[in-house]
C-alpha cells in the first residue's frame, strides 16, 4: 500500500472510533437504565438473605445489606435496610462501617413481619397468646399457619360488619347530595306543590341521615367488639438484640423466613410477591403495600384514550385524505396537524384543565349538580379521568392523523381506479379496499401512540390524577365505569413516591418497581405495533412482476 | 349479446367530443362509433389522447381535476355525460383492464367476485358460480382452481393480468375497455392476453389502446387511428394496415414517427 | 348486464353523501379542535393585557345644610357582583350617615351620633384601607371604628344592605400634651396600639399587649413609651402600617421622619429622617400598601412615588423605587388597596390616577369627566369607588382592573421588588399577603432555554456521531437490528427517566462533585443532571431523523468520492454528511423543539428554583415545569392562573417556530445542495 493511502486512512480512523463509541454509549445507556430498574425492583421481589450482624460495640441487629460503598472518609461502609421503625426511631436504614463488624451470620428462625403500619419488622418468634391455642413453643412454619388461620377468621367476622360500614359510608354521602338537592330545588320551586314535594324529600332525607347514623353507630360498636376480641390476640417477637415486642396479629400482613428458604420456596415466594404487588392497594402513604389502583387507572385511562382518540383521527385522517378538496385549506390544516404533534404535553394537560374540567366540568356541574356546586362539592368539575383520557386523546389526535394520512398515501392510485372502475362508490373503495390496505399503517401508528401516552404524566397531573383515589374508576357497580373520578396512575405514582413522599427512601424500591411495570406496559405496546406492522406488511405487500 | 344485434351496430358514438384538462385540450372534436361484438385497437403516438378518449367511454377521467367534456358521448343511445346518468350504473356496464395489472390484496376468489359483492349480491351460489366462470373465460381457472381462498398477491404478472380480466367480465359488462394491457407483461403472456381477446370478443365488445401496432393489427376487428387529440382515421384493420388512407396514418404504420 | 340487488340509484347515493358527511364533520371538527385548543389558551391570557376601566354607578347628595367641608372621612363597600354599594359618611360633628344605591326611593340620608361617641367634635381622623378609622375626639378620646356593611338578597332578588360604623376600642391620651398633629389606633380590645405625635415632637405610644407567662392569666400588659424626635418645618402628612409598628411622618421641607415602633415595651424608640426630595418639596400625602412595607408618597408637585425600607451600614434609609410625573397641583389623598400593591392618587387639581408599585404602571386616569373630586374612599376589594366633589355630590364608580401585576414591564421588566437590593427578575408567585406576587417571566424563559441547550451540547454529537457510523459503517444485517432498538429508546417514559436522574444519577454526580466543580456552589439537582437527562430524552429523536438523512444519501456520491481514491470517513465528511445537512439540521431544531417543551424531567431533577445562571451547577425552573408546579394551586381566573396560559402559550408559540424554522431552512438547504 502506497504510504500516502496509508496516512489518508490512518487520519480518518480515529473519528470512525469515536463515532462507533458513541453508538456504544447510547446502547450502554439504555442498558444502564434496564438494569438499574430491573436490578432494584428484583431486589424488592426476591426474597434475599437476612443477617444478623455483631458490631464491635457489643451491639446486634438484623438486617437486609442493599449496597456498598467508600464513604467519604475513604472508609468502606454498607446500607443496611433494618426496619423496625418504632426502635429505630424511624429511619429505616443504617450505614455500618465494615471495620465494626464482628461477626455475620445467617440464623434460620430469623423472621421477616411485614406489617400493615410502619413498615417491616425483622425479629425472632418468642410465643403467640390470647385467643383459643396459646403458644410458646411453634416454629416459623406453624406461626405462619396459625396467622394465616387468623386472617381467616378475623376476615370472615369482621368482614360483613366492615362492609356495612363501608356501605352506609356510601348511602350516607348518596343522601347527603339528595339532601342538598332537596334543599335546593325547594328554595327555588316555582309552584307550591313542587315546593311541597321537594320539601317532603328533604324530610325524609333528614330521616335516612338519623336512621345511617344510628345503624353505623351499631354497625360500628359492633366491630369495634370483634375487634377488640382480635387484638387479644398477640404475637411477641425479639429484636436481634432480645427486646421484646409484642403486636396484635391483626397487625401482621406476612412472615417469612428467608434464611429458612431453598430455591424452590424463594421462587414461590418470589412469585406471590409479584403478585401481591399487582393485586394490592398501598399502604403507609403509597411507601408499602401494592399497586393494583395505579395499574388500573393506567389501563383504564389508555383505554378511554383509544376509545376517543382512534375513531376521531382516523376520520380526520381520512377526510383530509380523501374528502378534502386540496386547496389552501386542507393545507394549511396539514401544517397546523403537524405542528400540534410537536406541541409540548403540559400544554395540552392546562388547556384539559382550562377547557375540559373548568370549563366543561364546570357546566355539567352548574347544570346537573347546582345544589353540589353551592355546597363547594365538584363531581365534574374538578378532575376526573374522562377529562384526563380526553386530554390525552387530543395529545394523540395529531399522530394518529398523521399516521392514517401517511398510510392512506401508500396505498396505490391504480388500485383505488380498478376499484373505481368496476363500478364501486368512493366510500364502497374506501372501505373494502384502501383501509383495509393502510390498516398495517394506521394500526401501528395508533399503538405507538398509545405508547406514548401511556408514559405521558404532566396533563394527568391537572386533570384527575391522584396520589390516593379512594374509589377506582372500574368497579362493581352500576354504572362499572365511573368517569367522573379522580384516579391513581403509574406514571403519576413514580412522580408522587419519588418527590412528594414524606419518606423518599422508602418508597424508593417500589418506585423502581413501578418504573418497571409502567416499562414492561409501553415495550409491549411498542413490540406489538411492530410485530403488527410486520405481519400486516407481508400480507399485503404487493410482490410477483 | 342481445338479439338483433349484430356487427354493424354501433354500441358507443362520438359526436364533436372534446376534452380539456383545465386550460390545456387534449381531445379535438372526436367522431367515431365502435361497432358491437368486435374489438376495437385505438393506435396513435404517445400523448395523441387515445387514453384519454378511451377513459372518458367509463368516466374515469371524472377523478382528474379540471376535466371537462363538450361534445356528445353516448352508450347504447344514452348520453354517457347527462348529469341523470349513474355513473356507477355506467362502469358496471363498461368494464376496464389497466396498463399495470392492479389486482387487490385479498384472495383470487374474492378479486374476482369484488365488483358482485358491491352491486350488493351475497348469494353464495351466484358467485361461486360467476367465479368460476369469469376465471374459466379468462383461462386461468385450471391454473388457480385449487388456491381460490389464498391471496392474489402470490400470482405472476401475466397471472395478474388475467385476474383482472376475470374480474372485469364477472359483472358481464357490455363493453371491455383495455388500456395497453400487455405493455408491463412478458411476451408469452403477451400471447396469452392476446388469445383472450380474441376468445371474449363475440360476446363483449373489446376496446384496445395499444402502442404496439403488430398487436393491433393481430387482435383487432376495425382501427382508429389518433394523432394529436384528433382522429385521423378510421376502419377495417386489414383495410387500414394494407392501404392507410391517410398520409399521417402511413407515416405512423411505417415507424416514421411515435 | 348484471342488475344490482335491492338498493336503488337514489337510495344508495344518498347513503354515500350521508357516509361521506359524517367523515367530513368528523374530521373538521377534529381539525377544529386543534385549533381551538390555541385560540382557548390565549383567551384565557388575553385578560392579563386588557386595561383597567371605571364604570360610574350612581350618584346621591348630601343633604341641605352639610357642606363637603363638613365632611372629614368618606368609605364605601358594595356586595361581590356590585349590584348595590352604600357610602360611609362621618362629619365633623361627629355624626355619621349611609346612603345605599341603589336606594329605597326618596329620602335624605339621616345622620346620627356615631356609635359609643363620648365626644363632641372630631380633633383628628385617619382613614385605612379596610375601612377603618381613627377618631381623635375633642376630649383626648382615640377610638378606632370599622365600617361594617352586610348585602343580603331578599325574596324578590333585590339586595338589601344595612351599614354601621362599629366601635372597636376606645384609648385615652394624655390632655397634657396639647392637640396632636396625628392620632392612630391599632388593633382591638385585647391588643392594640395608639401612636400620636405632637408637634413639639414627642411621640407617645400606648400599648396594650396579651399577657405572656401563667402569671398574665389572660390579663393584657399596658405600657406607654415616649420620644423625642425634631424636624425641619411643619409635619403635613402621617402614614402608620397596620400593626402599628412603623410610622411616617412628611415635612413641608421634603423630609420624611421614620419611627420605629417595634420594639418591646421597655425598649427606646429610634427614629431618623430620610430626605425625599432634594428641592425641598412638601410631602403632601403619605399611605401605606398593601403589605405594610412601601410607602406610596405624593408631594406638591402632583408626583407620586414608592419608598422602601432599607438599613445600610446599621442605618435606616428609604430608598426610592419607582415614581410617577407629577401632575401640576398636589396630592391630596392616596388610598391604598387592601388586595394588591395597587393605590389611587388624588390631586387638588381633582385628577386621580390609579398606580400599581411593583411593576410602575399608570393603570388608569381615573379622573371622573366633568367633575373635581374633593376626597375619595375605595374598599379594601378596591372594585368600588366614592368620590365627594365641591358641590356635595357623592360620586359611586366600579373599578375593573384585575391584573394589575401583568403588563410588559410586570413579565419582562428588571424590578425592584420589595426587600431586594437590586433591581432583578424574580418570578416567585405566591407566599403570604405580605410579600408582593413576583411575576417576572424571565427566568423561566432563560430556564427553557439553558435546559434544552445543555441537553443538545450533550445529545447532539452523541447522536449525530451513531447516526453517522449506523448508517455508514454498519453493516445492513447490523444495521436492520440496531436502529430500531436505539429508536426504542425514544419509547421510555420521561417520568422514568427523570426519577433515575434525580435519585440515582443526581447523588452519583454529587459525590463527584468536589472533583469537576471545584470551589464553585454545587447543587445537587443541577443542568449537568439535566444536560444527560434531558440529552437522554433527546438523543432519539436526533439520531432516528439524522439516519434517515444520512441514509437517504444516493451511494453514487459515495463512490465517486472512494472512486477518487477518498478514504472511507472523508467520503463521510466531505460528501455525504454535506449532502445530508439539511436533515441533520432539521434533526437537530426538532430535538432543541422537544426539549424545550419537556416538563417531567426538569420537573423532578432540576430543582425548580427560578434563576438566571450560567452555572452547569446550578438548577433552574423552565416554562413547562412552572406550569405543572404552579397550576394545581392557581386560583381559577385570578393573575398567576392566566399568567401560566400565558407561560403555555409562549411555550406553544416557541415550539412552533422552532419547528417551522426547521422546515423552512432544510427548504433553504435542500436547494443549496440540490437534494434530500
Amino acid at each position: 500500500m502506497a504510504p500516502a493511502a496509508k496516512r489518508k486512512r490512518a487520519d480518518g480512523r480515529i473519528w470512525v472510533w469515536l463515532s462507533g463509541a458513541s453508538l456504544l454509549l447510547i446502547l450502554a445507556m439504555m442498558a444502564i437504565i434496564g438494569f438499574l430498574v430491573c436490578a432494584n425492583s428484583f431486589q424488592v421481589l426476591w426474597p434475599s438473605r437476612l443477617d444478623l450482624v455483631a458490631l464491635a460495640d457489643g451491639s446486634v441487629f438484623l438486617g437486609f445489606p442493599m449496597n456498598g460503598d467508600i464513604s467519604p472518609e475513604g472508609l468502606p461502609r454498607t446500607r443496611y435496610k433494618v426496619g423496625n421503625r418504632e426502635i429505630n426511631s424511624g429511619a429505616d436504614f443504617r450505614w455500618i462501617y465494615e471495620q465494626d463488624v464482628v461477626k455475620r451470620n445467617h440464623p434460620q428462625e430469623a423472621l421477616v413481619v411485614n406489617r400493615m403500619e410502619n413498615g417491616d419488622f425483622y425479629g425472632f418468634l418468642k410465643r403467640r397468646t390470647g385467643g383459643r391455642n396459646e403458644s410458646a413453643t411453634e416454629s416459623p412454619e406453624e406461626f405462619r399457619e396459625s396467622l394465616v388461620d387468623f386472617q381467616r377468621r378475623w376476615n370472615s367476622l369482621a368482614e360483613p360488619p366492615r362492609r356495612r360500614l363501608a356501605a352506609l359510608g356510601d348511602a350516607w354521602q348518596e343522601n347527603h347530595l339528595a339532601f342538598l338537592k332537596a334543599e335546593y330545588e325547594m328554595r327555588r320551586a316555582l309552584t307550591p306543590d313542587a315546593a311541597e314535594m321537594w320539601k317532603a324529600n328533604l324530610e325524609r332525607s333528614i330521616e335516612r341521615e338519623e336512621a345511617v347514623k344510628t345503624e353505623s353507630e351499631r354497625a360500628m360498636s359492633l366491630f369495634n367488639a370483634i375487634r377488640d376480641e382480635f387484638q387479644a390476640e398477640t404475637a411477641v417477637f425479639a429484636t436481634a438484640d432480645g427486646t421484646e415486642i409484642s403486636f396484635p396479629l391483626s397487625a401482621l400482613a406476612d412472615v417469612s423466613s428467608p434464611n429458612d428458604m431453598g430455591w424452590t420456596a424463594k421462587a414461590w415466594r418470589f412469585a406471590v410477591n409479584v403478585w401481591n404487588i399487582l393485586s394490592q392497594y398501598p399502604r403507609e402513604a403509597n411507601t408499602d403495600g401494592g399497586l393494583f389502583p395505579a395499574l388500573l387507572g393506567t389501563v383504564a385511562l389508555v383505554f378511554l384514550m383509544a376509545v376517543t382518540s382512534f375513531p376521531l383521527g382516523v376520520a380526520a385522517g381520512v377526510y383530509l385524505r380523501e374528502y378534502a378538496r386540496d386547496g389552501i385549506l386542507s393545507r394549511s390544516a396539514r401544517v397546523a396537524v403537524n405542528n400540534l404533534a410537536g406541541v409540548p404535553s403540559i400544554v395540552y394537560g392546562i388547556f384539559g384543565l382550562g377547557f375540559f374540567v373548568y370549563g366543561m366540568g364546570g357546566s355539567i356541574d352548574r347544570l346537573l349538580y347546582p345544589e353540589r356546586v353551592a355546597a363547594g362539592i365538584s363531581t365534574y368539575g374538578g378532575g376526573g379521568i374522562i377529562w384526563s383520557s380526553l386530554t390525552l386523546g387530543l395529545l394523540t389526535l395529531p399522530v394518529v392523523i398523521v399516521a392514517t394520512e401517511e398510510a392512506l398515501a401508500t396505498v396505490p392510485s391504480e388500485i383505488r381506479h380498478g376499484s373505481l372502475a368496476l363500478g364501486a362508490t368512493r366510500f364502497q373503495t374506501l372501505c373494502r379496499v384502501v383501509l383495509p390496505m393502510a390498516s398495517p399503517g394506521i394500526l401501528t401508528g395508533f399503538i405507538l401512540a398509545m405508547a406514548r401516552a401511556a408514559g405521558e404524566v404532566a396533563p394527568l397531573m391537572l386533570t384527575g390524577a391522584v396520589k390516593s383515589a379512594h374509589s377506582l374508576p372500574l368497579d362493581g357497580e352500576w354504572p362499572f365505569v365511573h368517569v367522573e373520578r379522580k384516579f391513581m396512575h403509574l406514571g403519576f405514582h413514580i412522580y408522587d413516591m419519588g418527590f412528594q413522599s414524606p419518606n423518599v427512601e422508602a418508597s424508593k424500591p417500589l418506585v423502581y418497581l413501578t418504573a418497571l411495570i409502567l416499562l414492561i406496559l409501553v415495550f409491549v405496546l411498542n413490540f406489538a405495533a411492530i410485530g403488527l406492522r410486520k405481519r400486516m406488511r407481508e400480507k399485503y405487500a404487493m410482490r410477483g412482476f | 349479446m342481445e338479439n338483433g344485434d349484430g356487427p354493424d351496430t354501433l354500441i358507443v358514438e362520438a359526436e364533436n367530443l372534446d376534452f380539456h384538462y383545465g386550460e390545456k385540450q387534449a381531445l379535438f372534436g372526436i367522431g367515431v362509433g365502435i361497432r358491437r361484438g368486435l374489438a376495437t385497437a385505438f393506435i396513435g403516438p404517445s400523448g395523441c389522447g387515445k387514453s384519454t378518449f378511451l377513459r372518458c367511454l367509463n368516466r374515469m377521467n371524472d377523478l382528474v381535476d379540471g376535466a371537462r367534456v363538450t361534445g356528445r358521448l353516448t352508450l347504447d343511445g344514452e348520453d354517457v355525460n347527462s348529469p341523470e346518468l349513474d355513473v356507477i350504473e355506467l362502469r358496471r356496464r363498461v368494464g376496464m383492464v389497466f396498463q399495470k395489472p392492479n389486482p387487490f390484496p385479498k384472495s383470487i376468489y374474492e378479486n374476482v367476485v369484488y365488483g358482485l359483492r358491491i352491486a350488493g349480491v351475497r348469494d353464495r351460489e351466484r358467485l361461486d358460480a360467476a367465479c368460476e366462470r369469469s376465471l374459466r373465460r379468462a383461462a386461468l381457472w385450471e391454473e388457480v382452481k385449487d388456491r381460490l381462498r389464498e391471496s392474489a398477491m402470490g400470482l405472476s404478472g401475466g397471472q395478474h393480468q388475467r385476474l383482472c380480466i376475470a374480474r372485469a367480465v364477472a359483472v358481464r359488462p357490455e363493453i371491455i375497455l383495455m388500456d395497453e394491457p400487455c405493455s408491463a407483461l412478458d411476451p408469452r403472456s403477451t400471447t396469452k392476453i392476446e388469445e383472450l381477446i380474441t376468445e371474449l370478443k363475440g360476446d363483449y365488445t373489446i376496446v384496445i389502446v395499444t402502442h404496439n401496432m403488430q398487436q393491433a393489427a393481430r387482435v383487432s376487428d376495425r382501427t382508429v387511428f389518433f394523432y394529436e387529440g384528433k382522429l385521423m382515421e378510421e376502419g377495417e384493420t386489414r383495410r387500414l394496415f394494407t392501404s392507410p388512407g391517410r398520409r399521417e396514418t402511413e407515416d405512423y404504420l411505417t415507424g416514421r414517427f411515435g | 348486464m348484471i342488475s344490482p340487488e335491492n338498493k336503488p340509484h337514489r337510495l344508495r347515493n344518498a347513503l354515500e353523501t350521508l357516509a361521506e358527511g359524517i367523515i367530513t364533520v368528523a374530521g373538521i371538527t377534529v381539525i377544529a379542535a386543534l385549533f381551538a385548543m390555541l385560540i382557548l389558551i390565549v383567551r384565557e391570557a388575553a385578560p392579563l393585557f386588557m386595561p383597567a376601566a371605571r364604570h360610574e354607578t350612581g350618584t346621591a347628595s348630601l343633604p341641605a345644610g352639610i357642606r363637603p367641608d363638613d365632611v372629614v372621612a368618606l368609605g364605601v363597600e358594595s356586595d361581590l357582583r356590585n349590584r348595590s354599594r352604600t357610602a360611609g359618611i362621618i362629619l365633623a360633628d361627629g355624626r355619621c350617615g349611609f346612603a345605599t344605591l341603589p336606594g329605597e326611593g326618596g329620602g335624605e340620608m339621616e345622620f346620627s351620633k356615631l356609635a359609643g361617641t363620648t365626644g363632641g367634635r372630631i380633633r383628628r381622623i385617619e382613614c385605612r384601607a379596610g375601612g377603618l378609622y381613627s377618631v381623635l375626639w375633642d376630649n383626648n378620646i382615640l377610638a378606632l371604628f370599622a365600617m361594617r356593611t352586610a348585602f343580603r338578597e331578599d325574596a324578590d332578588g333585590r339586595m338589601r344592605s344595612t351599614a354601621a360604623f362599629e366601635r372597636i376600642v376606645e384609648v385615652p391620651l394624655d390632655p397634657g400634651l396639647g392637640a396632636p398633629i396625628c392620632a392612630m389606633l391599632r388593633g382591638d380590645e385585647k391588643s392594640h396600639r395608639a401612636v400620636a405625635a405632637y408637634p413639639d415632637g414627642t411621640i407617645v405610644e400606648k400599648s396594650l399587649r396579651p399577657g405572656r407567662g401563667l402569671l398574665a392569666r389572660g390579663q393584657g400588659v399596658g405600657s406607654e413609651r415616649k420620644a423625642r424626635a425634631t424636624w425641619r418645618g411643619e409635619v403635613v402628612s402621617t402614614a402608620l402600617n397596620g400593626d402599628g409598628r412603623r410610622l411616617y411622618l412628611g415635612t413641608d421641607g421634603g423630609d420624611i421622619v421614620s419611627v420605629d415602633l417595634s420594639g418591646d415595651a421597655d425598649e427606646e424608640i429610634a427614629w431618623d429622617t430620610t430626605p425625599a426630595f432634594p428641592d425641598a418639596r412638601p410631602v403632601t400625602s403619605m399611605a401605606f400598601l398593601n403589605g405594610g412595607y412601601a410607602l406610596a408618597v405624593g408631594d406638591a408637585a402632583g408626583e407620586v412615588s414608592i419608598w422602601f425600607p432599607r438599613r445600610e451600614n446599621g442605618e435606616f434609609r428609604l430608598r426610592r423605587s419607582v415614581g410617577w410625573d407629577g401632575t401640576g397641583s398636589a396630592v391630596r389623598a392616596i388610598a391604598a388597596s387592601g388586595r394588591d400593591r395597587g393605590f389611587l392618587a388624588l390631586d387638588s387639581g381633582g385628577k386621580m390616577r390609579w398606580l400599581y408599585s411593583t411593576n410602575g404602571r399608570d393603570l388608569l386616569d381615573v379622573s371622573p369627566d366633568g367633575s373635581r373630586p374633593a376626597a375619595l374612599a375605595a374598599n379594601a376589594r378596591f372594585d368600588a369607588l366614592l368620590t365627594l366633589e365641591g358641590d356635595g355630590t357623592l360620586r359611586f364608580h366600579r373599578l375593573d382592573g384585575f391584573h394589575p401585576e401583568a403588563g410588559w414591564r410586570g413579565f419582562f421588566g428588571r424590578l425592584l421588588y420589595e426587600g431586594y437590593e437590586e433591581p432583578a427578575f424574580v418570578w416567585q408567585s405566591t407566599g403570604s399577603d405580605a410579600s408582593e406576587p413576583k411575576l417576572s417571566l424571565v427566568p423561566l424563559i432563560w430556564g427553557s432555554v439553558k435546559a434544552a441547550a445543555y441537553a443538545l451540547i450533550f445529545a447532539t454529537p452523541i447522536a449525530l456521531a451513531a447516526a453517522v457510523y449506523l448508517s455508514q459503517f454498519t453493516a445492513p444485517a447490523w444495521r436492520a437490528r440496531l436502529k430500531p432498538a436505539v429508536e426504542m429508546m425514544a419509547a421510555v417514559p420521561s417520568v422514568v427517566i427523570g426519577f433515575l436522574a434525580a435519585l440515582w444519577l443526581a447523588p452519583l454526580l454529587e459525590r463527584y462533585a468536589a472533583f469537576f466543580a471545584g470551589g464553585h456552589p454545587y447543587d445537587q439537582r443541577n443542568s449537568l443532571v439535566i444536560a444527560i437527562a434531558m440529552g437522554f430524552a433527546v438523543t432519539p429523536t436526533i439520531f432516528s431523523l439524522a439516519e434517515d438523512a444520512v441514509s437517504a444519501v444516493p451511494p453514487s456520491l459515495s463512490a465517486a468520492s472512494l472512486a477518487l481514491g477518498a478514504s472511507r470517513w472523508q467520503t463521510v465528511r466531505r460528501v455525504v454528511i454535506p449532502s445530508a445537512s439539511p436533515g441533520i439540521f432539521t434533526a437537530v431544531m426538532l430535538g432543541f423543539g422537544r426539549a424545550v417543551g419537556e416538563t417531567m424531567i426538569v420537573l423532578m431533577a432540576a430543582g425548580n428554583t427560578p434563576i438566571i445562571s450560567l452555572s452547569p451547577f446550578d438548577g433552574m425552573r423552565t416554562l413547562s415545569a412552572n406550569i405543572a408546579v404552579e397550576m394545581p394551586e392557581a386560583p381559577v381566573g385570578g393573575t398567576l392562573y392566566r399568567t401560566l396560559f400565558l407561560c403555555a402559550f409562549i411555550l406553544f408559540v416557541l415550539t412552533l417556530i422552532i419547528n417551522t424554522a426547521a422546515e423552512l431552512f432544510r427548504h433553504r438547504l435542500r436547494r443549496r445542495y440540490g437534494r434530500l
